[in-house]
């Protein structure tokens, strides 16, 4: 048993020396070509899928089982990391100087000389460039091989975020390489690498410089589309910096920075045709193509860059291409856009100037696209003339487009910017205008308004005058009324209690009469008792009349109190005031016989009965028709026969209900006692004349019973005129 | 015939005895005197089939003319007096309340004696 052990251990480390030794070195003839790509059988390939096998386990055996000779290798390539081993031998006499490369990402190159260790050297395109070994910018790891001097390599290439389109190692004789391209050199100068640098940099200069006037642009008009422009403009101007040179240890910084740029500066290139066109309301359905179109740029980059390490490799082979795809696709979106506006007759010149430009720049990449696919598919494709230089140089391509859209569109945004100011202009001035005018109306307004408030303020003053006149005409009559009326109370206290003695004197004076009348015939004729008892009936008899005089005022004071005699019918004031003229004025003649006046009455027809009790209606006119014939028989006496003595009566119907007045031509009533007219005992004249209790029982009768008034207008001398009004309904 | 004169004023006592003097001195009248409503309440209580006729003055201290009149009225005496109210206050307001009252009559001072006479003589004859 231990010896098949034994035998089965020596036939595997057989068949393991049997590979090594089947597995031989590429033999190099010399530096015959610039580059030389290592013959299939010559190489060995494994890839690490799980990325996580480090040099030391991939050289002693682990993963060795897992290497396959690159020709028997038929997977699909995709993003990953490979593994390659490879042997190099020189074959010939004299020293070989040769570089070994990679096209991947990040590459590690471990090589052994002989008994040497092993030496690791690592370059690639995104590898920073202070951990690059060699001729760092051609992403060279030189070699020198002696005469039969053999190198073991294994080579460890990280296609990140890229798809190799073959694994195949190949090494560059760099002597060879530089005699190349310096013969090439003679034959087209390209543009240096420097040169090219400072061409990205004075673009994104440009580009930049334009992004801030249309950024300031967008500042001062609000339009939409400067905002688009200015983001397009900042976009390309970063995607065209030099951050290469600014982050060279840094590649990654470029790649990124510049994709994101990229997919910005075209988002917002999409979004100015959109906006400065206004796709969304001349071609709605256009306008949501050129929406998707517009993000996919910019959705590639995320995809591609920022979520690489998440997605599977096989996905990534497909998502890879979208990168320029998108590119190619928006550019071409944004030519059909500018031809549809043609073919609508709706562009305007500077939409047709930029027509050759976008052809340009779209058809390029798109030829590239296909010139590429077409190479893909078949190796021996070759274009020619100026697609092929077309081709060649889309970096120019791509660059004069880029300024010729960048400088039509420029002046056609300034015109329609100094266009837009104008507008703006023209708006302020017009608001100017328009704000002036209603100013002006609004001054208008207020003045006119301000006349109306005057008037009204006018009027209501009047008004307020007015109304104040009346209100201390109607506190001085209030004032008179309650006079009146406190007075009226004492009087009539007064008089009551008078009566009570009074009526002791009265009784007892007749009583004391009689009591002389029998004295006198208790004592007969003769006795000296007779003539003292006459003196003393003869006193007697005064004390009674006085007595009884004093009653008759009490009586007449008591009047004001004193319950009615008759009961309110409907009175026709007319007949009512001709009665009592005619009563008056007899009785006047009656006590002057000599006396004679004009009487002239005025009665309104057209007056309605009024409610009140006759009799005392009826005193109230004989005490004014009185008082009338009194002032004008004064006056008469005064002026002695060339004075004609009138007393009038008439009567009306006014708004406040029917009115009589008793007017005369007399003596009038002296201003300074016309206040105390209606007070009671108030008379001018002489003792025993008057009680001074007429006018005052005539107020209380019009203004208590019928809620009358009672008026005077008088002159001192030239007449007077009594006034009653009562209501249009007394009760 | 019975009177009964009720008053605050002592002098009307003379002023009636000497204005019905004769009467008095036949026998045709017959004067009681009250100065005020609780002593005429007082007399009629006690010669409560005497009085025939009240003469009352409204305005007193203590009890008033009317409330005295009102207790006449309540008290139901038989006969059933007659209340004739006198008074200086003939104001409207005073004579509506006693006649609301049940007084029989209402004269005013100063006292009409010859009215008077007229007015007693009716219930005499």
């Amino acid at each position: 048993m231990r010896a098949f052990l034994f035998i089965v251990f020596l036939l595997l480390s057989f068949a393991t020396l049997q590979a090594q030794d089947s597995f031989p070195a590429f033999p190099l003839h010399g530096e015959t070509e610039p580059v030389i790509t290592v013959p299939e059988t010559y190489v060995r390939v494994w890839r690490d899928d799980e990325k996580k096998a480090l040099f030391h386990d991939v050289v002693s055996g682990a993963y060795q089982p897992e290497f396959r000779k690159l020709g028997e290798w038929t997977k699909t390539l995709y993003p990953g990391v490979y593994w390659l081993h490879y042997r190099l031998r020189n074959a010939s006499d004299s020293p070989v100087h040769i570089a070994l490369t990679s096209a991947a990402n990040f590459a590690t190159c471990f090589v052994k000389k002989g008994s040497l260790p092993w030496e690791k050297k690592q370059t690639g395109w995104l590898q920073s460039w202070t951990k690059k070994d060699g001729i760092k910018k051609g992403n060279s790891l030189p070699l020198l091989l002696s005469p039969g001097e053999e190198v073991e390599v294994y080579q460890r290439d990280d296609y990140w975020q890229q798809v190799p389109k073959s694994v195949q190692p190949a090494v560059q004789v760099p002597r060879k390489m530089a005699e190349v391209q310096y013969l090439q050199a003679q034959a087209i100068p390209p543009l240096s690498a420097q040169a090219n640098k400072m061409l990205s940099a004075m673009i994104a200069g440009i580009l930049l410089f334009a992004g801030i006037i249309y950024w300031r642009f967008y500042r001062i008009v609000r339009v939409q589309f400067y905002l688009h422009y200015a983001l397009f403009l900042f976009g390309f101007s970063l995607l065209y910096s030099p951050l290469g040179v600014l982050f060279q240890s840094f590649p990654l910084v470029d790649l990124y920075v510049g994709n994101l740029a990229f997919g910005f500066g075209l988002f917002y290139f999409t979004q100015f045709f959109r906006s400065y066109l206004r796709t969304k309301v001349n071609y709605r359905r256009w306008d949501r193509w050129l929406i998707v179109v517009s993000v996919l740029p910019l959705l590639s980059f995320f995809v591609n860059y920022v979520f690489v390490n998440l997605l599977p490799p096989p996905v990534l082979v497909h998502t890879l291409p979208w990168g320029g795809r998108s590119y190619i696709l928006v550019l071409d979106s944004l030519l059909v856009t500018a031809v549809l506006f043609i073919f609508t007759h709706r562009a305007s010149a500077g939409i047709v100037a930029t027509i050759p430009a976008l052809l340009l720049w779209g058809v390029g990449q798109t030829y590239k696209l296909v010139h590429n696919l077409l190479q893909a598919s078949n190796p021996a494709f070759q274009a020619h003339g100026l697609i092929r230089w077309m081709n060649e140089n889309t970096y120019v391509v791509d660059l004069v487009s880029i300024l010729w859209i960048v400088s039509v569109f420029s002046s056609l945004l300034v015109q329609r910017f100094a266009h837009l100011q104008n507008k703006v202009l023209k708006q302020a001035v017009r608001n100017e205008r328009l704000k002036q005018q209603k100013e002006a109306e609004r001054h208008q307004l207020i003045a006119r308004q301000k006349a109306e408030l005057e008037q009204q303020v006018e009027a209501r003053t009047l008004e307020l005058k007015q109304s104040l006149r009346d209100l201390k005409e109607a506190q001085a009559q209030l004032i008179q009324k309650e006079k009146m009326a406190s007075l009226g109370e004492l009087t009539a206290g007064i008089a009551h209690e008078i009566q009570n003695p009074l009526n002791f004197i009265n009784n007892f004076s007749e009583l004391n009469l009689e009591i002389i009348d029998e004295i006198k015939n208790e004592a007969g004729a003769n006795t000296a008792l007779g003539p003292l008892a006459d003196d003393l009936r003869v006193n007697q008899l005064k004390v009674l009349k006085h007595g009884q005089r004093a009653d008759a005022i009490v009586k007449a004071m008591l009047q004001h109190s004193r319950f009615r005699v008759g009961e309110k019918e409907q009175t026709d004031i007319n007949a009512l005031a001709d009665e009592y003229l005619r009563l008056s004025y007899h009785g006047f003649r009656a006590g002057n016989k000599d006396f004679n006046a004009t009487i002239n009455t005025h009665f309104d027809s057209g007056i309605d009965p009024v409610h009140v009790v006759p009799e005392e209606l009826g005193r109230v006119l004989l005490n004014l028709f009185n008082n009338a014939f009194y002032a004008v028989n004064a006056k008469k006496q005064m002026l002695n026969g060339t004075f004609e003595p009138i007393v009038s009566v008439a009567t009306k119907k006014t708004g406040r209900g029917t009115e009589i007045s008793v007017s005369d031509n007399g003596t009038g009533i002296p201003q300074k006692t016309v206040d105390k007219i209606y007070q009671p005992f108030f008379t001018t004249k002489p003792t025993g004349e008057g009680t001074g209790l007429g006018l005052s029982l005539s107020y209380d009768i019009v203004t208590k019973a019928y809620g009358g008034e009672l008026q005077v207008e008088t002159t001192e001398g030239v007449g007077t005129v009594f006034k009653i009004i009562l209501p249009a309904k007394t009760n | 015939m019975k009177i009964l004169v009720v008053d605050d004023e002592k002098d009307m006592q003379a002023l009636f005895e000497q204005r019905f003097r004769k009467d008095i001195r036949n026998g045709n009248v017959n004067f009681a005197f009250a100065s005020s409503g609780e002593q005429a309440l007082n007399y009629l209580n006690q010669h409560s089939h005497e009085a025939v006729l009240i003469l009352s003055d409204i305005n007193m201290p203590g009890m008033t003319g009317l409330q005295l009149l009102q207790k006449i009225k309540q008290n139901h005496y038989e006969p059933p007096p007659v209340v004739m109210m006198v008074t200086a206050y003939g104001d409207e307001e005073n004579y509506h309340q006693a006649m609301t009252l049940g007084a029989d009559d209402f004269l005013t001072k100063p006292i009409d004696f010859a009215l008077l006479r007229e007015k007693l003589k009716i219930p005499v004859v």
